[in-house]
């Protein structure tokens, strides 16, 4: 299990290792390297999903590691409460960003293996904590710098563990 | 503030580095109060009567939103997009530059160009240069209808891209003693181009001066890159897609 340690709350995570053991074991690495200790949630959109661990407070983008293979097509779905990649236009592109839904968005679903059908990729799901995540969800946001939905106020992942 | 881009090669096969292009228009580039595309900003521009076109027509848009918006832009031809001409600057709200400019800003002198006319070791490229360059050629093809143009636009590609294919980087770089004349000419400024797609800092030593010259980075589908001119240094800035769902 991860425990995500925000400053709304803890969240807690349980990884599906069978159904996307790339992107598991990717997301594994950086928690143990530390990578999302004081990251930010830099995009929340009430009605869609909460994203996060690409950023430090102050909108500092933070280095990355290589891409990782999409792992979309393993069945599991974009329901409220699921822990998925972000990634760029590109579909085998995310590196450390993430987001939970909060709300079912069937359409990140994968659907076919091309273009705009590769769908984002889930791994996850919260088991303990959602009001947390709808507590964040509900964060006041504004537009900062040329990013959108950005909160008003820090919303910090202050620590994240393997526990 | 003052931004400097080159090479970014647009095109409907570039969808990456075109939706980092807008998003830059639209966000950085907005800080500054000058951007100056020292060309190749499209891979192919086969005359301002294709602006009609709706991947021209959407980059066009673009650059008049963030004229409109008060950025000062400036564009320079490339080897790819020579034919962009007076109706796209109107349209586009940009300001043609010759090549070489020379940029006088209160606090530093620069001199910007694209960069091919110093390849002169490559005396194919500058044979090709010299015609396409030329007033009255330019009028000739001009002149041909469009689909026409188009049709020798994608042979001009195809035939450039089999001579680059025995190449390891099939840009050649500037002659030295090329570069060291112009840097000469132009009073030891601080010269910034592009073309070569060797991006790096260089310093040269000329009559005994310290010269810098900045080669900008060429654009790919997840990578953008500007260089930013802040009043007492230049600074590059990678411009990174957004991770989304």
């Amino acid at each position: 299990m991860i425990r995500l340690t925000t400053n709304h709350g803890v969240i807690a995570l349980e990884l599906n290792a069978e159904k996307a053991p790339k992107t598991v074991a990717n997301f594994l690495a950086y928690v143990e390297a530390g990578h999302y200790d004081n990251t930010i949630f830099h995009r929340v959109i009430r009605d869609f999903m909460i994203q996060g661990g690409g950023m430090e407070p102050g909108m500092i983008q933070k280095k990355t590691g290589a891409p990782i293979e999409n792992e979309a097509a393993n069945g599991l779905r974009n329901k409220r409460g699921s822990i998925a990649m972000a990634r760029t236009g590109d579909p085998h592109s995310a590196t450390a960003q993430f987001f939970i839904n909060t709300v079912d968005n069937a359409f990140l679903d994968f659907k076919s293996p091309s273009g705009q059908g590769w769908g984002y990729c889930v791994f996850g799901e919260v088991v303990d904590g959602m009001d947390v995540v709808d507590k964040i969800r509900g964060v006041r946001t504004g537009n900062k710098g040329f990013h959108q939905d950005v909160p008003v106020e820090d919303v910090i992942i202050e620590k994240a563990e393997v526990v | 503030m003052i931004l400097f881009v080159s090479d970014l090669h647009l095109s409907p096969r570039s969808p990456g580095a075109t939706a980092l292009f807008t998003r830059f228009l639209a966000g950085r580039a907005r800080q500054a109060e000058a951007l100056y595309i020292l060309g190749d900003l499209f891979e192919a521009w086969i005359g301002d009567d294709d602006s009609g076109d709706p991947f021209n027509a959407q980059v066009v848009a673009a650059l008049r939103a963030a004229s409109d918006a008060g950025l000062k832009i400036s564009v320079m031809h490339g080897n790819r997009d020579f034919l962009l001409g007076a109706d796209f600057a109107t349209a586009a709200g940009v300001t043609l530059l010759a090549d070489p400019f020379v940029l006088s800003t209160p606090e530093w002198q620069f001199v910007l160009s694209h960069g091919d006319a110093l390849c002169v070791d490559d005396a194919t490229y500058m044979a090709f240069r010299a015609r396409v360059r030329n007033p009255a050629w330019q009028a000739a093809l001009l002149a041909k209808p469009l689909a026409e143009r188009r049709a020798i636009a994608a042979h001009m590609r195809e035939v450039s891209e089999s001579s680059q294919r025995d190449k390891d980087n099939p840009y050649t770089d500037l002659q030295a003693a090329a570069t060291e004349d112009f840097l000469r000419q132009h009073g030891y400024a601080t010269f910034i181009h592009g073309h070569t797609h060797l991006p790096a800092t260089h310093d040269h030593i000329v009559d005994g001066i310290h010269v810098e010259r900045w080669v900008l980075a060429d654009w790919h589908e997840e990578r953008g890159e500007c260089l930013a001119w802040d009043g007492e240094t230049l600074r590059r800035e990678a411009l990174l897609p957004e991770n989304r769902p």
